[in-house]
């Protein structure tokens, strides 16, 4: 019975928040498969580890918090063995000293490392409070507000006409 | 504008439903073969290893030195662990060739141990550790701990852009194994180093920096490099330097360097080395 419950409380959970936990990963790999197969390891991992989890009602950062580190670790995966064309491809848009002046924040992320783009997208994109992202990313409010404010005058000097700081 | 829209937008899979039942469905099966609790096995386990130790008068001694054994949370290789905490207190201590970071806020052991991070790097080989959420940290302390390791040369500080967190490197001479634990109840890091099986020595090419002092300059470089500080390296002569990732080819490197280029300003110069992946850059 126990273990009927425990399911059944985790897919309650789960169910509304899976296309916010998809989108997330999707920024990270910009594909559906690669997507898809973050939220799957990152759902086997969260319902394994769910009986440890103290406070349910963090629930939403708790399984963000997997699905970041999963998609950081395939990206960092994936840069031991990219492709030399693909590599190259990366690097020159990323290198261009001519940016394209309209750039929008959606875009920008892919010139941000994999950690900084979490910020970006809690921030930004799911709108969670700098408390949290601070719990999401385990670090303190304070680090989250000083990253997310360097994030964000380093593609201030990158991007000319990006208007982000409306919602600073 | 920041193009919300384009992430609203994002198109969600049809078999999104599918994957995350079938995610279930395989997690269930594993807990299912799960017979006995964790929880008991990491008891029995934990005692076991209390007695056999207790009876070496070796390590009897040298366990004086440690308060109380925490429960272990997790063992990494590389990674990172912890939960946030603001205003921690950090100490260090080695014991019987592992290194402790004990933490406390108002002399009382703390329950768990802040975030950390800790990350592997080469050319020179080397660990950098970052401890976020502690505001007390002797580095002395911490550097004359840390080199009574073996395979530890040097232990230095690097200067990390946010003033409740702490970044240092400790550099090995040669390519060690290390694993780190973290305790809980109370909280504890420990860190230790092995000697590893064949550490290969080969030709690397690097992209790096010209030669700086450890600042506030450097650490704002490597963000706009986008690169985490984790990539400074001492140098043979005592400065520092941001250094990319080893690659094979002098190729790869060329292609990163032009990268860099792009990014830096003329202080920086950045350019291509060669040297062993166990060397310090130029």
């Amino acid at each position: 019975m126990q273990t009927v419950s425990y399911n059944d409380e985790f897919i309650d959970k789960l169910t509304p928040i899976q296309p916010r936990l998809y989108k997330i990963a999707f920024c990270y790999v910009k594909n559906e498969a690669d997507a898809l197969d973050i939220v799957s390891h990152a759902i086997y991992r969260a319902y394994l580890a769910y009986p440890d989890l103290k406070k349910r009602e963090y629930f939403t950062t708790w399984i963000i918090r997997i699905v970041i580190n999963e998609s950081i670790s395939l990206l960092r995966k994936r840069s031991k063995i990219i492709p030399m064309e693909e590599h190259e491809a990366a690097i020159t848009t990323y290198g261009m000293p001519n940016l394209a002046p309209r750039m929008d924040l959606y875009d920008a992320l892919d010139r941000l490392s994999p950690i900084d783009r979490s910020y970006i997208i809690l921030k930004y994109f799911e709108g969670l409070t700098f408390r949290e992202i601070a719990t999401a990313t385990g670090k303190s409010e304070n680090t989250v507000k000083t990253k997310i404010y360097r994030i964000l005058k380093v593609l201030k000097a990158e991007l000319n006409d990006m208007e982000v700081y409306s919602y600073d | 504008m920041i193009n919300k829209e384009k992430y609203d937008n994002i198109e969600i899979p049809s078999q999104l439903d599918d994957v995350a039942k079938e995610a279930i469905a395989r997690a269930s099966q594993v807990k299912r073969h799960r017979h006995f609790p964790m929880g008991a096995v990491s008891a029995v386990a934990a005692c076991l290893v209390f007695f056999v130790l207790c009876n070496v008068p070796s390590v009897a001694a040298s366990m004086e030195k440690v308060p109380v054994l925490g429960t272990i949370v997790q063992i990494l290789r590389v990674g990172d662990g912890g939960v946030t905490t603001d205003g921690v207190e950090s100490s260090v201590s080695a014991v019987n060739g592992s290194v402790r970071i004990d933490f406390t806020q108002d002399g009382v052991l703390e329950s768990n141990v802040p975030h950390f991070e800790v990350v592997k790097e080469s050319t020179p080989h080397r660990l950098i550790i970052t401890l976020n959420g502690v505001r007390e940290f002797s580095f002395a302390n911490t550097a004359e701990e840390f080199k009574k390791l073996p395979f530890v040369r040097d232990v230095y500080k690097i200067t990390y852009l946010d003033d409740s967190g702490f970044c240092f490197a400790v550099e090995l001479n040669q390519d060690a194994d290390y694993l780190v634990s973290e305790y809980k109840d109370p909280g504890y890091i420990e860190l230790t180093l092995t000697e590893k099986q064949n550490p290969g020595v080969k030709d690397v090419y690097i992209v790096r920096t010209a030669e700086m002092n450890m600042g506030e300059g450097i650490a704002a470089l490597c963000e706009t490099l986008g690169v985490e500080p984790s990539s400074i390296a001492k140098t043979q002569s005592g400065k520092y330097c941001i250094a990319s990732k080893p690659y094979d080819s002098e190729a790869q490197a060329n292609a990163e360097l032009a990268n860099w280029k792009a990014l830096c300003n003329e202080d920086a110069a950045p350019f291509v080395e060669s040297l062993k992946n166990d060397q310090n850059p130029k």
